[in-house]
């Protein structure tokens, strides 16, 4: 057991992934010499060489087109685009080509690829490097996304997406990096698709991912001053999600908010709340509250990104409305 | 002038579901004015007058007298003034009058009239309450919601289950009651009269009290004065008053000339476990729609006040049912129901609470 910062557990499962197999390859921009504009990657050079850790010139659509081609022929590619926000110029790549080919093939092609995406954070770097566009990919068949939590997640939910045969979004949130945890000897599996109890509860479940788990966790706290026992689902994966694991917490609670940092229209809450709606309804005592960022972009200025990422207030004020 | 509108047979009580037209006081084509009695409905229990709640002219008598007829069915046509769909005035204009409660936005004449949608409002719940009166066998229109918009939640329906109308007890019987009964059995010839009262102006009143003086009061404060100047009457004599505070049976004396402050604090330090003593009347309080107290041998009559809620159909009036029970080889019928009358118009005046 020893205490690492989430960039640090995903430089750890980085490195044992590519030294359990050799055809693990990782390149993006910035990610070999400079280590990572997060520094997760730092050190993979010296360790695995030029040949298996490379800067790419700075195009999405080549990085991910790369990788495509890279896990046809059989590597394993784990890429990362600098920020989210730039998944947008690699779209066809991932969305066309990459989630679509064991389909088109008759299962004859696997893409065991990766691409590592740093999402949100509150980092204060305005509206095209702070987006959280996980719903966008969630909404695709064919690709896989799961977005840890904790520092023990960052390591067991990249193994798991560097093991999975298919496409697989890791989406790392920015302001998550330097945290730190502890990290177990050895460290941890997981398995994609499989939620957590963050913390137990009876009175209603509070459903999340990412960096809003601690938020989540915190909210919890304060409602238990006032005896209210709110459970925290960690999702870890958002496609799959575990339906199951929602489900029977909103059995127990009766109750249902889902927090995301993501804008709250069309996202990740609102397929859960759907769902919930739908095979949940007998079990449900209130309405589905969602949190969310507004539906507006990402602002620059320090005080009006703190307004904007939901914060511990804004689930407690939730949680307390389907309690009413 | 406004449209021709059914006047339907009104519903004056929780478990009426038809009336005797037994006496027309107007005939077609007659004019009257607001307050006029236009036409007497009996029930089992009572005699009623239905007060036109605007002036108007009566167009055709459908029912005539002797007739019985289903409540929320046209028993006349008639237009009233400013009004167009008067069909909900002709429930509340039985029970109690609200002259400012008049629908002024026009309704398509052809839209059902407003009472007949009332009886029918959906009722508002949540899937598990549903749920789980499903699994009860609770009929959910006697379940008071505790939710926003009067919305029936699972504890509301938890509690509900608590006091089925069975044949062995009428109500959730607060404990206390139950410790009484244990040396004192209830009585033989329990009866009982309920009303609903609007607490509106009350919500409101207590709201503005809030901002005032930043002082706002139980419910049951308002209750216990009320009920202590209805029993009072025009006299000053205390009355010996009777309630459950967390299981413990709790007596307090009370003057029909205390203020509010002074009433909430005789009930926040009355003494607990107490001897009741000689009491006038028992409160219990409760969430269910629908609470009737039994009543001990040996006290005269309990009330029972069901939870607030907000009035179908309204989206900002709130309403709760009172229920007098009494031993009926004790006391009237009309006694009682003079008793909840005078209780009820203090609640919906309630100004009048803060007369001293």
């Amino acid at each position: 057991m020893s205490e690492v910062r989430f960039g640090q557990a995903i430089n750890r499962a980085l490195a044992d992934a590519m030294a359990a197999d050799d055809s693990v390859v990782v390149f993006g921009e910035d990610i070999a010499a400079p280590g990572g504009p997060f520094g997760v990657t730092r050190g993979l050079l010296d360790r695995f060489g030029p040949d298996r850790v490379r800067d790419t010139p700075i195009s999405e659509a080549a990085i991910v087109g790369a990788a495509v081609g890279a896990a046809m022929s059989g590597l394993k590619p784990v890429v990362e685009i600098m920020f989210m926000d730039f998944v947008t110029l690699s779209m066809d790549a991932l969305v066309n080509q990459a989630a679509k080919a064991r389909f088109m093939f008759g299962g004859q092609y696997a893409l065991p690829m990766v691409v590592r995406l740093p999402h949100g954070g509150g980092i204060n770097a305005g509206p095209q490097h702070s987006q959280c566009l996980e719903a966008w990919l969630a909404h695709v068949p064919g690709l896989k996304v799961v977005c840890p939590a904790t520092v023990a997640d960052a390591y067991a939910l990249t193994r798991a997406a560097i093991a999975d045969p298919d496409p697989v979004i890791v989406v790392e949130n920015k302001s998550l990096y330097a945290v730190k945890g502890e990290l177990p000897e050895p460290p941890p599996s997981a398995s994609i698709g499989k939620a957590d109890v963050a913390r137990p509860g009876r009175d209603a479940t509070i459903a999340t991912y990412g960096a809003m788990r601690a938020v989540a966790l915190d909210a919890a706290g304060l409602l238990a001053k006032d005896g209210i026992e709110a459970e925290v689902i960690d999702l870890r994966s958002l496609q799959p999600w575990d339906e199951a694991a929602v489900l029977a917490s909103l059995a127990r609670t009766h109750r249902l908010v889902i927090v995301h940092e993501a804008v709250e229209a069309f996202g990740v809450g609102a397929e859960i709340a759907a769902r919930m709606a739908d095979i949940g309804f007998d079990e449900l005592d209130g309405p589905i509250v969602r949190v969310g960022a507004p539906f507006m972009p990402v602002p620059f200025a320090k005080e009006l990104e703190a307004h904007y990422r939901p914060d511990a207030s804004r689930i407690v004020e939730a949680v307390r409305r389907t309690l009413a | 002038m406004g449209d021709i509108a059914d006047l339907l047979m009104p519903k004056l009580g929780l478990t009426m579901t038809e009336g005797t037209v037994a006496r027309w006081l107007v005939s077609p084509g007659q004019r009257f004015s607001a307050g006029d009695i236009i036409v007497v409905i009996e029930t089992d229990k009572i005699a009623n007058d239905v007060e036109a709640p605007a002036p108007g002219v009566m167009a055709d008598l459908l029912s005539p007298e002797g007739d019985v007829v289903s409540v929320g069915a046209p028993i006349a046509r008639w237009r009233l003034e400013g009004v167009s769909a008067a069909g909900r005035l002709a429930t509340e204009a039985a029970s109690a009058p609200k002259k400012g409660d008049l629908p002024k936005a026009a309704r398509p004449p052809d839209a059902s009239p407003v009472s007949l949608r009332r009886l029918e409002e959906r009722i508002i719940a949540t899937p598990y309450a549903r749920r789980l009166a499903r699994e009860a066998g609770i009929d959910l229109k006697f379940v008071g919601g505790s939710g926003p918009r009067g919305r029936i939640k699972a504890a509301d329906v938890l509690d509900a289950k608590g006091g089925q109308v069975s044949s062995r007890q009428l109500t959730p019987i607060a404990p206390a009651v139950e410790r009484a009964t244990q040396t004192a059995p209830a009585c033989s010839a329990l009866s009982f009269v309920s009303a609903d009262a609007d607490v509106t102006a009350l919500r409101a009143l207590d709201n503005r009290l809030a901002g005032a003086s930043g002082r706002t009061f139980e419910r049951l404060t308002y209750v216990v004065l009320a009920c202590t100047r209805a029993l009072a009457g025009d006299g000053e004599e205390p009355v010996r008053i009777g309630f459950d505070m967390g299981g413990s049976l709790v007596a307090i004396e009370c003057s029909p000339r205390d203020t509010l402050s002074a009433m909430a604090t005789r009930i926040a330090q009355a003494q607990r476990g107490g001897d009741a003593g000689d009491l006038a009347i028992f409160i219990v309080e409760g969430k269910t729609r629908l609470l009737v107290p039994t009543v001990p041998q040996g006290w005269r009559m309990a009330l029972g006040v069901g939870g607030v809620r907000a009035a179908r159909g309204g989206a900002v009036s709130h309403e709760m049912t009172l229920a007098v029970s009494y031993d009926s080889s004790a006391l009237d019928h009309a006694s009682a129901a003079r008793l909840l009358d005078d209780m009820i118009a203090l609640l919906e005046e309630p100004l009048h609470l803060l007369a001293i």
